[in-house]
């Protein structure tokens, strides 16, 4: 369900709507796009990420400008709201790529995943459980397990071998259940 | 244990919420957006209401009204006096300050003998001359204030005028040394508490205060000046004129409400 927009847009398709914003730099065109497409796409992006709201914020904002940088290059082949998903899973990629140099330079002040037990109130929080997986590994889950996609597709947006992909969802899933058991399990 | 979900597990991972709109986020991005040109700038746009313009009207008809009723209050309706003109009410205003005496003054003024006037009188002419402001006691300021009540302007008026008229005339011209002298006798034979009115302390500050005063007064639009013009009267109507001197001659001004005529006097 990507509909979100406001009613007098609500007839207008994705096409249409940014064909309005790039010619005539319409902002309810663009407004009614974003209310469209913004709340899947920050959910998704403040899920892969687990850094919290703001982190997840800043990045949907960068997919929307660089959505609208690299239009031009949109063929319209697929839908406007998984061009848009690849731009942001691009982005998150980039970003946990950041935080691992940054862990590795002992910059990173961001919360690691968790090796300590959590308490019990949180055992039954499945989403801080996925939080707490490695990054590689809650990619990997998110994309297939909550969103749906298949490993040629994960392979594809994360520049990864489908064999890859394959071995991130056994190891997530072993470890959320050792997470949700309360075991603290580690790989 | 199978890396595959449980029907347990599929159904909670299937029931996370899916979307979540950020709070606040919008604007943020809007204004992103518009800061990279992809938006338009904001344009501020002003819907007019019955009620914004019934404002509008009654803010207009205020000011009109407004704008009017000072205009009647400062200026009395009548024409505004050219800047060159005004400079030359500031040379004149002690003595045209002796012309403003009360009506009452004058009736008062009327019982006395002309010898006895004209004795009191003196003092007030001088005092009036004294506050003549600084700027206009150079040489060639006192010689346009001398020559202007000596020679009235060249030529007499040939056409009868009314008392009134003849006292806003006084105002904006040079009198003769009897007009002047008579409305000091007026001046001179007021009383006390009248002239303490007047008395500035300093030349500049009684300048200013005298073109308040006349700012104040009763104006004349337009007076007939009469010159004889190789034996021809020349019957001119203005604002006021002037006579002054420059190293070619003496020249005539004649103020108008269009501008200032000057005209070299041959001959002198």
């Amino acid at each position: 369900m990507h509909e979100m927009s406001a009613p007098h847009d609500s007839g207008r398709t994705d096409r249409e709507l940014v064909d309005a914003v790039l010619s005539h730099k319409d902002e309810l065109a663009f407004r009614a796009l974003y209310r469209r497409h913004t709340p899947r796409l920050f959910m998704l992006v403040a899920r892969l990420l687990a850094r919290g709201d703001r982190e997840a914020e800043d990045v949907v904002q960068e997919v929307w400008i660089h959505a609208f940088e690299s239009l031009g290059r949109f063929q319209w082949n697929s839908s406007f709201a998984t061009w848009l998903t690849g731009i942001g899973l691009h982005r998150v990629r980039d970003r946990i790529r950041k935080y691992a140099r940054s862990r590795e330079m002992g910059m990173d002040a961001l919360p690691e995943v968790a090796m300590a037990p959590d308490p019990p109130e949180a055992r039954i929080d499945l989403e801080r459980m996925i939080g707490r997986l490695p990054d590689e590994q809650r990619l990997v889950l998110v994309l297939h397990d909550v969103e749906g996609m298949k490993h040629r597709e994960i392979a594809e947006h994360l520049g990864i071998p489908e064999g890859t992909s394959k071995t991130h969802l056994s190891n997530a899933r072993k470890r959320l259940r050792a997470l949700m058991s309360g075991k603290g399990a580690q790989t | 244990m199978t890396d595959e979900l449980t029907p347990e597990e599929k159904e909670a991972l299937g029931n996370l919420p899916r979307e979540r709109m950020p709070v606040g986020l919008e604007a943020r991005v809007v204004e992103a957006m518009r800061e990279h040109g992809f938006l338009e700038k904001r344009r501020r746009t002003i819907v007019l209401t019955g009620g914004r313009v019934a404002g509008l009207v009654a803010a207009s008809v205020a000011l009109v009204i407004g704008a009017y009723s000072i205009g009647l209050h400062r200026g009395g309706g009548e024409t505004v006096v050219p800047p060159a003109a005004k400079l030359m009410e500031a040379e004149r205003a002690p003595v045209d300050r002796a012309a403003k005496t009360p009506p009452a003054r004058e009736e008062k003024a009327e019982g006395i003998t002309d010898n006895e006037a004209r004795e009191a009188a003196e003092p007030a002419v001088a005092e009036a001359e004294q506050q003549v402001a600084p700027e206009s006691r150079t040489e060639a300021g006192k010689k346009d204030i001398l020559e202007s009540r000596e020679e009235k302007l060249a030529a007499p008026r040939t056409r009868p005028v009314s008392e009134d008229e003849a006292r806003a005339e006084q105002t904006w011209q040079a009198r003769p040394d009897e007009e002047a002298r008579a409305q000091a006798q007026r001046e001179a034979t007021a009383p006390p508490a009248a002239k303490t009115l007047a008395p500035e302390p300093a030349a500049k500050d009684a300048g200013r205060s005298r073109m308040m005063t006349f700012d104040a007064a009763p104006r004349v639009k337009k007076q007939s000046f009469t010159f004889l013009l190789n034996g021809t009267p020349l019957t001119v109507e203005a604002d006021s004129v002037r006579v002054n001197e420059d190293e070619r001659g003496r020249i005539l001004h004649i103020y108008t409400p269009d501008g200032v005529i000057r005209l070299r006097l041959a001959g002198d």
